[in-house]
């Protein structure tokens, strides 16, 4: 990466925290880090993301729900949510407003979102959240929004929820012996 | 003398042939039909491996299926998405999510209501969908039978199938749109059938919830009547298949609250509709109108004063519409 040194500061802790930030960079980043406080905010808050995503153990649980639920109502009030997040890396980000960081963040939301889907209400928790899924889920959950709506389409865990309650009961369909079953037990749904 | 006799023989044969004729065509109903392979998926063993496409989405597991008299043992293991194993023993169902150590136990009693259902005269699918025949493909190494179930309205969508003409084994299942779009399918990559399949093994590991947080997902059967509420007019060809409740802690639980859930399900023997009734919760409740969960399955969500409605199943939006159009509370 190419003058990786003279990036704001806080898109070079992100692209530490993503892996990407040169080796020769990271000692002055750290050095500067260490002068700020709300850069060691910032730290802490890219770690819990991250940690989220790639550890269910530490995925918020049926308790913790009120804040997805009022997580969601904000993104979907957000005027300009990203429409579509790629790989958040800095290459894919513009050197645009301050705020740019922040799309990367509220991909991780989305994920975060995305995740808790299974963690949900019944506790199905997400497991393989790995590095590769916490970069592509933001694509896949934007994937759902219908061309001509202006709001984004969340996955929201309560259909999530109410949807498997439908399947758990689903047997009066022909189709629940020769292949329903199998389908529900094979297919969890986009963007999980 | 031996002349009558042949005579007679021939006049009994063309008798028999011209009672059992008709019987033969009769089997072809679309109840028959399904019987026929509701019975192949219960009595055969095998392994292969099941793909699930829809919405743009693909997921496969690795099956494994044994029948033993009448129990059935059946182990899905997830090869995308979240890893989970699901064991089935009859009516039982058990869901692995290791990386998580949590094993959600369910019983779905209503699969077994399935053959009771196709036998009682009450369930005529064949009142709603027509039966074509589509002629021999082949499928997952097999010959399979490909038959198209169309339904005679705009209420429910179309089903083609692919069952192999052997065993009568469903290998490919396909829901097609009103406008013969396909929403989804489900189908065998590979299949191996009579394959040797360990039954006590996979007993025992369905059993194997040392180190697993189980979970149990209950439901508590009641009436709507008795939760208050009424079909003003039910929809063309579904009939009322059951009613719960559930705790809503398990839905939502946002609240904390314990207050239940109402789920009344419906069905037109192939597509099932729920009907959820939940006390309305603006803190929760925010997003009315409808939504696509993948695949053929679609929702449809509407505040009716105090509660909130969401509608779940396998038909077009327009049928949810109606399903909760007709929803009434009794007074």
């Amino acid at each position: 990466m190419k003058n990786a040194s003279s990036l704001p500061l806080e898109e070079r802790l992100s692209a530490f925290v993503d892996g990407e930030l040169p080796h020769d960079a990271v000692a002055r980043l750290l050095a500067d880090v260490a002068q700020q406080d709300a850069l060691r905010d910032d730290w802490h808050a890219y770690h819990v993301v991250g940690d989220v995503l790639r550890n269910e153990a530490l995925a918020p649980r049926a308790a913790d729900s009120a804040f997805w639920f009022r997580l969601e109502q904000r993104l979907a009030q957000e005027p300009g949510r990203p429409q579509s997040v790629t790989k958040p890396s800095l290459v894919a980000r513009p050197s645009g407003p301050a705020n740019q960081r922040w799309a990367w963040l509220v991909g991780a939301a989305f994920s975060v979102v995305a995740v808790t889907v299974s963690v949900g209400l019944w506790q199905r928790m997400g497991s393989s959240v790995d590095a590769e899924l916490a970069t592509t889920t933001p694509t896949a959950v934007v994937a759902t929004v219908a061309p001509e709506a202006t709001q984004v389409m969340i996955r929201d865990p309560h259909l999530d929820a109410l949807m498997q309650a439908h399947q758990q009961l689903g047997g009066h369909s022909a189709w629940q012996m020769p292949s329903g079953f199998l389908r529900n037990a094979t297919f969890e749904g986009p963007a999980r | 003398v031996m002349g009558n006799w042949s005579a007679r023989c021939l006049a009994l044969a063309l008798l028999i042939a011209g009672l059992v004729a008709p019987a033969l065509a009769q089997e072809l109903s679309v109840n028959a039909w399904l019987m026929r392979l509701h019975e192949a998926s219960r009595h055969k063993t095998y392994t292969g491996t099941f793909v699930v496409s829809a919405s743009g989405h693909l997921a496969s597991a690795k099956i494994w299926h044994v029948c033993d008299g009448d129990q059935q043992i059946e182990r899905v293991e997830s090869l995308s998405g979240t890893p989970r194993a699901t064991f089935r023993r009859n009516d039982e169902v058990m869901t692995f999510f290791p990386t998580a150590h949590v094993a959600v136990s369910e019983n779905r009693d209503s699969l077994g209501l399935f053959p009771n259902l196709l036998k009682s005269s009450a369930s005529d699918i064949g009142a709603h969908y027509g039966i074509k025949h589509l002629g021999v493909e082949r499928v997952a190494g097999l010959d399979a039978e490909v038959v198209q179930l169309q339904p005679n309205d705009l209420l429910r969508y179309a089903y083609r199938v692919w069952s192999d003409q052997r065993s009568g084994l469903v290998v490919q299942l396909q829901t097609l749109d009103t406008d013969g779009k396909l929403l989804e399918q489900a189908a065998f990559s590979e299949l191996q059938l009579d394959a040797p399949v360990n039954k006590a093994k996979l007993s025992q590991m369905m059993d194997a919830t040392q180190g697993y947080r189980v979970e149990r997902r209950e439901v508590q059967k009641t009436t709507p009547q008795a939760q208050g509420w009424t079909m003003g007019k039910l929809v063309a060809g579904f009939q009322s298949a059951g009613c719960y409740t559930r705790p809503v802690a398990l839905l939502a639980g946002a609240s904390g609250r314990t207050e239940s859930t109402m789920q009344w399900m419906f069905s037109d023997g192939l597509a099932t509709v729920s009907l959820f009734v939940e006390a309305f919760d603006p803190t929760r409740h925010v997003r009315e109108g409808a939504a696509e969960l993948g695949g053929a399955t679609r929702t449809l969500t509407r505040r009716q004063g105090a509660w909130w409605i969401t509608a779940v199943g396998e038909v077009p939006p327009a049928t949810l519409a109606l399903f909760v159009q007709s929803l009434e509370r009794r007074k």
